[in-house]
């Protein structure tokens, strides 16, 4: 009875207007650090926020945790619409995958989009801060994205080129590029459902309270260190990659999640997709494992 | 007598259109994408950065080194060399490690010799050394490291 009631409050907990409550606060906090972030010297730039800069360290641990946040519930939010599209598919017993693809006034692939565009919106972030993590997140994904077959020289430059560039397009990019993609790809349906952040008072009071009383993390350089995790999200493609070519590990195995979560959220009465998309995160989750200990 | 051969009309005969369309079509595609390859050369070149010349002035003890943000330099039999610290597996920046005496990637684990050769881990290559020259008059606390 009680897992009966908690799964039926995950389903109806508002993930996608708490999802976009942290996105504005996200928006807000990165605008106010632009001010004073400077991408032609992001380690300094990122340690003087946390310790020279009046409020730095509050408003760079706003946005950290807001940004997270966003992901999480806009993660949240993607499965819970999987479960509901689901649900309703198989109440009305539809009988195929073009019957349900066409229902409703979403585009769904348009929409899914920006799940991967606002991890890569993340883990710009993370490239940003300069630090001994943000350094080899930003090598790392320069590298992967050279690995992309024939597209790589042209897309590198585009989205990472660190070690040519600094973090100059990455800062575009987090800046500008990639918010303007996910907002463009997601305004049909922000459109559609608005949100009152008044409505979300306490996820907003609660986030800024907890980015006063717990800074954001910063990894400096360490002589010695022989050992740095990515981002939590990153860590066990970056595991991956101790034993896989670039190619493998870093564009087709995250490829296959993508490409199973557009399939599970098109033809929501088809299990394979989902069963595939479970396995995946197992298999993943168990790199996680090992790359964090 | 023989009739004069004649003239189709493209415009009364359907089938001799669409074919003169589709071959305008082919036409237009080859020489937009001959159009496109200049701007795919020039996007696609890359021009390697001018070598840089980087002063460190800090005493390198026998059999020492010193720890710079791109590259080492390692005090080796005959001349100090200055070896990258960039890891040719994805890039991540090296560290030295006293206790086994070698460059270990904190990313994912390749090791390499104090003369960039590859031991272990993921890395295929050894890492470029870069050239070093001691500056004149100075007492191994000097040098000029060439990076390109």
């Amino acid at each position: 009875m009680r897992l009966l009631r908690l799964w039926q409050n995950i389903v109806s907990f508002r993930w996608g207007g708490n999802s976009l409550a942290a996105l504005y606060v996200s928006v807000l906090s990165g605008v106010v650090l632009s001010w004073q972030f400077d991408a032609s010297e992001p380690y300094y730039s990122s340690g003087s926020l946390e310790l020279v800069v009046p409020c730095g360290s509050f408003w760079r641990a706003s946005h950290f945790y807001s940004s997270q946040l966003f992901f999480l519930f806009l993660v949240g939010h993607y499965l819970v619409v999987l479960f509901n599209r689901r649900r309703e598919a198989l109440a009305k017993g539809v009988r195929s995958a073009s019957e349900v693809r066409s229902g409703g006034k979403e585009n769904w692939g348009r929409l899914y989009l920006t799940l991967p565009v606002s991890l890569l919106l993340l883990f710009t972030g993370y490239v940003l801060r300069g630090d001994a993590t943000g350094y080899s997140a930003g090598m790392i994904g320069e590298n992967i994205t050279l690995a992309f077959p024939l597209a790589g020289n042209f897309l590198n430059p585009l989205l990472f080129n660190v070690s040519q560039a600094g973090m100059r397009v990455v800062y575009a990019n987090h800046l500008i590029g990639l918010g303007v993609v996910a907002g463009a790809l997601a305004w049909p349906h922000l459109r559609r459902y608005r949100i009152r952040v008044i409505e979300h008072g306490w996820l907003v009071v609660a986030l800024l309270g907890f980015s006063l009383l717990v800074p954001a993390p910063f990894d400096p350089f360490r002589v010695g260190d022989v050992h740095i995790s990515g981002p939590w999200f990153f860590v066990g493609v970056q595991e991956l990659l101790r034993y896989l070519q670039p190619f493998w590990g870093g564009i087709v195995f995250p490829f296959i999640a993508v490409w199973l979560g557009y399939l599970a959220l098109i033809y929501p009465t088809d299990r394979r997709p989902l069963l595939g998309l479970m396995f995946w995160g197992t298999v993943y989750l168990v790199f996680t494992l090992a790359g964090s200990l | 007598m023989t009739e004069p051969p004649r003239e189709i009309d493209p415009i009364a005969n359907p089938d001799r259109r669409r074919w003169l369309g589709g071959v305008g079509q082919l036409l237009a595609v080859v020489g937009g994408s001959l159009l496109f390859l200049p701007v795919l050369k020039f996007i696609d070149f890359r021009l390697n950065p001018r070598p840089r010349l980087i002063k460190v002035s800090r005493l390198l003890r026998p059999g020492g080194f010193i720890i710079e943000a791109e590259f080492v330099i390692f005090d080796v039999p005959g001349a100090p060399v200055a070896v990258s610290r960039k890891c040719t597996h994805l890039g991540c920046r090296l560290n030295f490690n006293e206790q086994e005496n070698l460059l270990i990637c904190p990313c994912h684990q390749s090791r390499f010799t104090r003369q960039g050769k590859r031991v272990s881990g993921p890395a295929r290559r050894d890492l470029p050394l870069y050239q070093v020259a001691v500056a004149s008059g100075s007492e191994r606390n000097s040098f000029v490291v060439t990076v390109s």
